[in-house]
């Protein structure tokens, strides 16, 4: 049946959810924001989604995790490990602290610019490598 | 053509003799001494070898400077504090280690990029009303690791160290 328009109507979506699938199921966008406000941690975010199209760059050296369920759960699971493997690549810093008649407060800010992960999910494990 | 042959060889030998190094004078530092000879084992591919950065950084008085053949380390020590709204202590480990992270990346970035301080007065009658001073920090820092971690009575203290070496800054 076709639309008024002369489109399919499920084209498109199919598309999009065959090509998903296909192409861009173990590729993920990963993004960190951590704020902290006087030496207290205020808020701490970690973006995951699937990419939705193929990232384009070179693998770097993998991090190998055990698994759970998803993604967002196994990375929250070894928080320390997924950290240290930011930390090798590079981490935006932002601090501003203003003091008002002797009266100091801070705010620091710790960024991992939203990047591109190729993860494999494998026998129990997780293999994660940033494309850059 | 034997004779041309040895006279450009005689020629060359003078040549080399000539360029050769002078003996530094005495009262050049020694620290200057050993950086020379550290320059000269330094390979030409610009690798920096851990023996390499030892032995400069225990010279006194040398600049701080960044070279092919000398590395700099920088170590600080972050702190951080857990929120009062935590649930357990280990929620509360795990938000001041978070914290002292933070302030110890933001420690290494004033060392590495420098401070922007930016200060206001406002008087009036000859009294101060209001004085405030702003800082900011912005730097983008690669390659940090945690050297060591500490606990104690709510404090968490990361100890973060960095090497910046001339091939991590090109390259």
């Amino acid at each position: 049946m076709r639309s008024r328009n002369g489109d399919h109507p499920l084209l498109h979506f199919g598309c999009a959810l065959v090509l998903g699938t296909t192409l861009g199921a173990d590729e993920y966008l990963i993004g960190y924001r951590l704020i902290t406000q006087n030496a207290t941690v205020a808020q701490e975010r970690l973006h995951v989604t699937p990419a939705m199209q193929p990232c384009q760059g070179l693998l770097q050296p993998p991090l190998t995790l055990s698994a759970s369920d998803t993604l967002s759960t196994t990375l929250q699971r070894h928080r320390d490990a997924f950290d240290a493997y930011l930390r090798q690549h590079f981490l935006h810093v932002q601090h501003l602290e203003r003091s008002v008649n002797h009266t100091t407060s801070s705010l620091t800010t710790l960024t991992f610019p939203t990047a591109c992960f190729e993860v494999e999910f494998k026998a129990g494990f997780a293999t994660i490598a940033l494309i850059k | 053509m034997r004779y041309p042959t040895l006279a450009m060889t005689f020629l060359a030998g003078f040549a080399l003799i000539g360029c050769a190094p002078t003996q530094p004078q005495q009262s050049e530092q020694n620290a200057t001494m050993v950086l020379t000879s550290a320059y000269d084992r330094c390979s030409g591919d610009m690798q920096i070898k851990p023996y390499m950065i030892e032995n400069v950084e225990t010279i006194r008085g040398l600049p701080n400077q960044l070279t092919p053949c000398h590395s700099i380390r920088i170590n600080v020590v972050g702190q951080g504090v857990a929120p009062t709204t935590t649930i357990s202590p280990a929620q509360a480990f795990a938000m001041a280690k978070r914290a002292a992270v933070a302030d110890a990346y933001r420690m290494i970035a004033e060392r590495i990029a420098g401070v922007h301080v930016e200060g206001h007065d406002f008087i009036k009658n000859m009294v101060v009303q209001r004085s405030e001073v702003r800082t900011k920090v912005d730097a983008l820092i690669r390659n940090a690791t945690i050297a060591e971690t500490s606990y104690k009575e709510g404090l968490c203290e990361v100890e973060m160290e960095i090497i910046l070496s001339y091939t991590s800054v090109v390259l």
